[in-house]
């Protein structure tokens, strides 16, 4: 049997280097980890003591504090006081995997069909083991999402969040709500006159008019008039929408063979890959679709339904989330 | 006009890939199933250069043509439906027309699907005004009394339309003509620009002309405007580096093709300083624009189309049940849809096995003549005998066994496979298949690239291209090794007829034989299933997943296409792939068999290392030896294996089944449990080198070319090492 010595030695070497790679990675999470519980508390501005960050790790005190000697060797964080903070390097650091998770969520929510639940845990190993560049690709692939799955802001690279900054006035479409969010308050003789028309934080707007000398508004259903310069002070962000959609009674699913119908929309929890796909092959808003055939075998699940001239096959789920609303036969 | 054609000679003179020094670039753009390539074969002749888009697995191709004393180079894009979704293929078809700099852009459309097809033509119309539309498929169109008021369509879009039927060189000669107008600026054209929703148009405003001060002479500042308000990483980063003023100016290194995949590989740190202040107003605008921008922009260009074809196309009796529904609903019938399959396939492998059969020994015969002479000449030439053994007995004899028993059932099956792709039928299986395939988490388009993996699985792994949504293409490759391809037959042919027949009455045997094949099919489809099941609900979770699928019209297949792609395309990659991948493998079973060591040939000292490994899995050590030496190509296994028990000096063929079974049985001490295990190890076993290769080169993944090519190599050795003791332990009887 002495051929099995040489493959089991080989087997062990591999085992062996695979535990070491394995160890230097925990080691990297735990680090990884610890640096985002610390970003995390400084954007809410609580008070990070070693003894919450042994907690939140599950770790013991003197493992505690060979990770922050670690951390602090490698120049991420300085102690002020009894608490720890982060130095430059170390906020950097808790930015990029705060947006590596974020993002992951999104990537996760909107490309693939795993469920909401595991999201947070799948995200949470995978923020890890992605590269500033790679970040900045998901991010554009993403289409410069603003929120995660759960609601959160996603910064931006330089961490600002998106939601929060708004954009100028000036900038903003006529006849488009608008939700005030920030009124700069230099210089202040700007600040007083935005104050006295009433664009506080929290107020909605919306542009009647633009003019290059100033716009017409209105506020709270009261029409105002201000000059450009004081519009630039103001920052919007789009307001929020008061009414949910609601489900409209049908979808192409729900055709019968040679049923026509016209598409209301797609879901809007249908998003990324899929969603530009279906709006490429004519699913938009208004087109008129007929169901044509059935698969035998599935019980009618794939569907082939024909769409601006060409027979495109879907499955039940997607079908479902295509909104319809019927049309009388002779119509089109 | 159309039909005035027929008769006007064409005065197209196919280039085929003389490209050197071309007048004109033209880049020729469409919906996928427009006709498209038809055309560009039409214009450009059986001659092409046929590649992938450099850094991309989407294929490419190139040719020329001259037309009235100019020479044109045609470049064929990948068939899109827009543009905007940013796919691969879109992203390499926008990229061209944007930054290659065409002089003219031909767009096929599809005469008998206007409103679709007006998608994309519209979009190309706002990146660039130097197109030319050629309206294909006016025979179908008239067939299918769908009138298209082509002069209209004109008026509407502002640039020339021309009639055509591509697969007869209807119209052909107008189009030429159109084309050279537009290159030349004898015709002017205006092209119409979609209207967009106020809000886009307001940010789209505010964009245009930073960017044309940014890049002096850019042409199309609109189409760009839209890019950077919807994301798009490719033209942000040409704007953020300034490389877009580069791409405007035409300064590209000689070829652009290889320039755009350079120019995405290479990250240059430097940044444009206008260029990020166009891209930080981009990110403001962006924010005031509603989330579902992108869905009102897609909806705005597919009004457009709908109004536009509302306005030239007039269909006759529209309610009418056309051929296609009344075929679509035999071939998708409960009853019939099943048995035509099957018939349709079982058709399909018994001309191939039947085809091939004679075509196989004559080029055996002729091959291995050839040798004989060959080695003679050596042998009178004095050469020492080791070179002539190892030139002429191995070398040249690996390949010419591989020739032989891959290129016939190749050049068979491949032809039929397209031509079943061009008829239009095999969508409606993948739509028949797709419920089967849905339950294990896997595409309906996958039926067909198993399908093609009958004949060969590297090309089965580039037929995933089909397969639109990553993860379900992913499983596809993956899984692609488990149904056995040509290379396989023989092994499997072998067993069959050697140890399942010879136990049943002369009057089973051949039924026996048959069945226990088919049998082995079955299994490795059945792991197909599960080892698709378990990939995407364990390592593919959390990859991207979509399903659409087209069922385009049945149309005649093109034969001079057909036999053009099947033998170019896929029967001269095998011949390549035994050139590159046997030949060595020839050299190097004639080096074991030849080396002695202490009286004994390395095939022997190898083969008993490795013996008791093998008995593990009811297998012996020359089988182990044999699928070792056989990884370049699966053909070599069973002359290897001969080889190594018949104790002969070359790889050789036996005279009969009975000599065969003599040696199997009575010399090597072959049972029914070692038949039975090496069947399931065929099917099972690793990928062949070139596979593994084409798994690289499509993934572009070292994680899941592992993946492909040890996980079906675990499994193998798992479930023979499972029978193999089973059978043990049951004490079943051994002696076949």
């Amino acid at each position: 049997m002495s051929w099995l010595l040489i493959p089991a030695l080989i087997l062990l070497v591999v085992l062996g280097l695979r535990l070491w790679e394995e160890y230097r990675i925990r080691r990297r999470d735990t680090l990884e980890d610890a640096i985002k519980y610390l970003y995390d508390c400084e954007e809410q501005n609580r008070h990070a003591t070693p003894e919450a960050l042994a907690g939140r790790l599950g770790l013991s005190t003197r493992a505690t504090h060979r990770l922050l000697r670690r951390m602090a060797q490698r120049g991420l964080i300085r102690f002020c006081g009894t608490r720890v903070c982060l130095t430059p390097a170390g906020k950097a650091l808790g930015l990029q995997l705060l947006r590596a998770h974020r993002l992951w969520e999104r990537y996760l929510s909107d490309f693939t069909d795993v469920p909401l639940a595991e999201i947070h845990r799948l995200a949470d190993k995978r923020e890890h083991h992605l590269t500033p560049e790679e970040i900045q690709a998901l991010e554009a692939t993403l289409g410069y999402p603003r929120q995660d799955p759960h609601g959160d802001p996603i910064p931006t690279e330089k961490g600002e969040t998106r939601a929060e900054v708004g954009v100028p006035l000036t900038d903003w479409p006529v006849g488009k709500p608008a939700r005030i969010v920030h009124v700069e308050d230099e210089p202040e003789d700007l600040f007083a006159q935005a104050l006295a028309e009433g664009l506080l934080p929290g107020v909605d707007v919306v542009i009647v008019e633009a003019r290059p000398e100033g716009l017409h508004l209105k506020v709270d259903g009261n029409d105002v008039w201000i000059a450009s310069i004081i519009a630039a002070q103001v920052h919007v962000i789009p307001a929020p929408q008061q009414v949910e959609e609601e489900h409209p009674p049908m979808s192409l699913a729900d055709l019968t063979l040679g049923e026509k119908a016209r598409v209301l929309g797609i879901a809007k929890d249908v998003r990324g890959l899929l969603r530009r796909r279906l709006l490429d092959l004519g699913f938009t808003r208004g087109a008129v679709v007929q169901e044509v055939l059935e698969s035998a075998f599935g019980h009618g699940d794939p569907k082939a339904y024909r769409v601006r001239g060409t027979l495109i096959a879907l499955r039940r789920e997607q079908a479902a989330r295509i909104y319809a609303e019927p049309v009388e036969d002779n119509e089109e | 006009m159309a039909r005035a054609c027929k008769n006007c000679p064409l005065y197209v003179q196919q280039l085929g890939i003389d490209l050197s020094d071309w007048d004109y670039l033209v880049a020729l753009a469409g919906n996928p199933n427009t006709g498209k390539s038809t055309l560009f074969n039409r214009l450009t002749g059986l001659k092409q250069h046929v590649g992938n888009w450099p850094g991309k697995t989407v294929s490419r191709a190139e040719g020329g043509f001259e037309f009235n004393g100019k020479r044109y180079k045609l470049v064929d894009l990948p068939g899109t439906y827009s543009l905007l979704s940013a796919s691969v293929e879109e992203e390499i078809a926008r990229d061209f027309i944007l930054f290659g700099n065409p002089d003219a852009v031909i767009v096929v459309m599809d005469a008998t699907a206007i409103e679709r097809n007006l998608n994309l033509t519209l979009q190309i119309l706002e990146i660039t005004d130097r197109v030319v539309i050629a309206l294909n498929l006016m025979d179908e169109a008239r067939r299918k009394g769908i009138h298209v008021d082509h002069r209209r369509l004109a008026r509407e879009l502002g640039v020339p339309v021309v009639p055509i039927v591509a697969r007869t060189g209807e119209g052909l000669g107008y189009l030429m003509q159109a084309l050279e107008d537009v290159i030349e600026g004898r015709v002017r054209t205006h092209p119409r620009r979609i209207p967009l929703d106020p809000a886009l148009e307001h940010a789209v405003a505010e964009l245009v002309p930073l960017i044309e001060e940014a890049f002096p002479g850019v042409r199309n500042a609109r189409w760009i405007a839209i890019r950077l308000l919807d994301g798009d990483p490719s033209i942000e980063r040409a704007v953020k580096t300034g490389e877009l003023k580069r791409l405007i100016s035409g300064e590209l290194p000689g070829d652009f093709l290889e320039a755009v995949g350079e120019q995405t590989s290479t990250e240059s740190g430097e940044e444009y300083p206008p260029g990020v202040l166009i891209l930080q107003k981009a990110d403001l605008l962006r924010m005031a624009l509603e989330e579902d921008f992108r869905d009102k922009l897609v909806e705005d260009i597919y009004n457009e189309a709908a109004r536009i074809a509302r306005l030239v196309v007039r269909i006759e009796n529209p309610e009418a049940l056309t051929w296609d529904e009344r075929i679509d609903r035999i071939v998708t019938h409960p009853v019939w849809g099943l048995p035509i399959m099957l018939l349709g396939l079982a058709l399909a492998f018994w001309v191939t096995v039947v085809g091939a059969n004679y075509p196989s020994e004559l080029l055996a015969t002729v091959l291995f003549a050839v040798e004989n002479i060959g080695s003679r000449i050596f042998d009178a030439l004095g050469m020492p005998w080791w070179i002539t053994g190892f030139l002429w007995h191995g070398v040249y004899r690996g390949l010419a066994w591989v020739v032989s028993v891959m290129l016939p059932p190749m050049a068979i099956f491949f032809p039929i496979f397209t031509t079943l792709e061009d008829l239009g039928y095999l969508p409606r299986v993948a739509f028949n298949m797709d419920w089967l395939f849905k339950r294990v988490g896997a595409h309906g388009k996958q039926a067909l690239t198993m399908t093609m993996g009958f004949g060969c699985n590297a090309a089965g792994v580039i037929a995933t291209r089909i397969i639109e949504s990553p993860r379900e293409r992913l499983i596809a490759i993956l899984t692609n090794n488990f149904v056995p391809c040509n290379g396989r037959w023989p092994t499997l042919i072998m067993l069959g007829t050697v140890f399942v027949a010879s136990a049943f009455p002369p009057g089973f045997a051949a039924f026996a034989a048959a069945g226990s094949i088919v049998g082995a099919v079955l299994v490795g489809i059945l792991f197909t299933f599960i080892v698709s099941w378990l990939l995407s609900h364990t390592l593919l979770k959390g990859e991207p997943s979509a399903f659409t699928l087209e069922l385009p019209p049945y149309r005649r297949p093109d034969f001079k296409r057909i036999l053009y792609t099947s033998f170019i395309d896929r029967t001269i990659f095998v011949l390549w792939r035994a050139l590159y991948m046997a030949a060595p493998a020839g050299g190097l079973i004639w080096i074991l068999a030849n080396v002695h060591i202490h009286g004994r040939s390395l095939v022997h000292i190898i083969a008993s290392f490795l013996d008791p490994f093998g008995r593990l899995f009811g297998l012996d050590g020359v089988i182990i030896l044999s699928y070792i030496v056989a990884i370049p190509a699966n053909e070599i296994v069973v002359p290897t294996m001969i080889m190594a028990y018949s104790g002969a000096s070359t790889v050789m063929e036996l005279e009969n089944l009975h000599a065969l079974k003599e040696l199997l049985v009575g010399q090597a001490g072959w049972t029914l449990l070692t038949a039975i295990s090496l069947m399931l190890f065929a099917v099972l076993h690793n990928p062949c080198s070139t596979t593994i290769l084409t798994i690289w080169k499509e993934t572009g993944s070292k994680k899941w070319t592992l993946v492909g090519a040890l996980m079906p190599l675990g499994i193998a050795f798992l479930v023979t090492f499972l029978v193999a003791q089973t059978w043990h332990l049951l004490g079943l009887p051994l002696t076949p």
